[in-house]
């Protein structure tokens, strides 16, 4: 087995994180490869085990010798832009394995739990040989659904004594497993919030937990158009899947076998089903709009101040009353193409 | 920057503290937890990409576990990595830390912007 070359990998992330020279064409490369390996993520509330789930779940897969990254997500200071990153620390059995790269990343600033550059950092990862990525986001609220986006396989942790069962009935982060995990299922209450949760997916599948045969008859079941197109609905030839709720006890090691096991069935089912092609090309296609996003942004910038329009004095007009921010970006829009209509002239 | 403790050395008030402050001072700062040991210290620093690794000790048995540290990273390549060690160090022994490749000593009772800004002058040094 060849080994991690981890000098390499870790200069090529911070590269692609810190927008570096060189980093362009890190990522062109990357995509030209276009090696898509299983993006494994693990979302859920902070102090619900995810780092030592993953810690787990790392060795399950590199004890079966596969090269598995591991990216762990923490916040990043809001006043300072600094961040203590602190997941490695329970990652005791993964973070000596020789088949296992373990690196933190910052959320600098990008809202929905992921740091903003994940998805570039995980092609990159699929092009330097690893054959697997799991991705820990920060500790998750209501509302840090990007896992949903970079992810093949979402896998939502949550233990007992969060909060009553109308928690489990709000939408968010329990909409976007495709695998829930109890941890600390010795817990009092584990059997109950589990209860919450088949509950609360009886409300939007039918049929049993996993892989399910196609009803044949009845309509569609949710009215929720990317969980129809993820998981199928009864009316799908192809079938449907319903997630599963698996306990857990990380720590010592409970239940990770069958949670890797349900992993791996969803991701063969999705692939069967050509559902995971549906996925990459969705996030892709939401990478492109984060690009030109991105690209619009900086030839804005760079035309601002060049014709009459620039920063400074439409936020003045913007004070005084006389335009929106809407009309403002408009504005600027508008300069950047005139000049660059110019130019081309 | 990654905040190592290492050996046998169950106080990690100071390690927190630094880590806390270099957050502060708008700093990525990796915490590897108690009694690492430098094989552990140095595969973290690799995988973090890290510019500056400081190791707070406590217990009298830094010398060695620094100059271990040093060798890993040397013979793995990473010569660029700083390593510097803040606690409770006798003043006789920073010479021959300096001298096994320990960039700097900040003694207890530095104040966290003093390290601050020589982290960030080393990270400053590695981008140009």
């Amino acid at each position: 087995m060849e080994a991690l070359d981890i000098r390499r990998t870790a200069r090529a992330i911070s590269a692609v994180e810190n927008h570096a020279g060189g980093a362009g064409e890190i990522v062109r490369k990357a995509y030209r490869a276009a090696r898509y390996v299983p993006v494994v993520g693990v979302t859920g509330p902070p102090g619900a085990g995810k780092s030592t789930l993953v810690d787990r779940l790392a060795v399950h897969w590199a004890d079966r010798g596969e090269k598995v990254a591991v990216l762990a997500v923490d916040p990043t200071s809001p006043f300072t832009g600094g961040a203590v990153l602190g997941d490695r620390f329970r990652m005791e059995r993964a973070t000596g394995h020789p088949l296992v790269f373990v690196r933190s990343l910052a959320s600098r600033g990008q809202l929905g739990g992921l740091s903003g550059t994940a998805t570039d950092i995980v092609m990159v990862l699929g092009d330097l040989g690893f054959d697997r990525v799991l991705l820990e986001t920060v500790g998750a609220g209501q509302t840090d659904v990007a896992v949903g986006m970079v992810a093949d396989a979402v896998m939502v942790v949550t233990v007992p004594g969060l909060g009553d069962h109308i928690q489990a009935a709000k939408a968010g982060i329990l909409e976007i497993g495709d695998l829930y995990a109890v941890n600390k299922s010795d817990l009092a209450g584990a059997t109950a919030v589990a209860g919450h949760l088949e509950a609360n997916l009886d409300l939007v599948y039918p049929g049993s937990a996993g892989r399910n045969a196609p009803h044949g008859s009845g309509t569609p079941q949710y009215g929720n158009p990317t969980l129809r197109r993820r998981h199928g609905d009864a009316t799908d030839a192809l079938g449907f899947w319903r997630p599963p709720v698996l306990m857990a006890r990380a720590r010592e090691g409970g239940g990770i076998d069958a949670l890797a096991d349900a992993t791996e069935d969803f991701l063969a089912w999705s692939r069967e089903t050509a559902r995971y092609d549906d996925r990459v090309a969705e996030r892709l296609r939401f990478q492109i709009l984060r690009a030109t996003q991105g690209r619009l942004m900086e030839l804005c910038l760079a035309a601002d101040g060049e014709g009459d329009v620039d920063l400074v004095s439409l936020a003045g007009e913007i004070a005084s009353g006389a335009v929106s921010p809407d009309e403002a970006a408009e504005r600027l829009i508008e300069q950047w193409v005139r000049r660059a209509s110019n130019r081309d002239a | 920057m990654l905040v190592a403790k290492v050996g046998l050395d169950g106080h990690d008030v100071g390690a927190r503290v630094v880590a806390r402050g270099l957050l502060d001072a708008g700093m990525e700062v990796i915490y590897t937890g108690l009694r690492r040991t430098p094989e552990q210290v140095v595969r973290a620093a690799l995988e973090e990409d890290v510019d500056v690794i400081g190791v707070s000790i406590l217990s009298g048995a830094h010398l060695a576990h620094l100059l271990k540290i040093r060798r890993l990273l040397d013979e793995q390549g990473a010569a660029d990595i700083r390593l510097i060690a803040g606690g409770v160090i006798p003043q006789e022994d920073i010479p021959s830390l300096e001298q096994a490749g320990v960039s700097r000593v900040f003694l207890s009772g530095t104040p966290i912007s003093e390290i601050a800004d020589y982290v960030a002058a080393q990270a400053a040094r590695k981008v140009s």
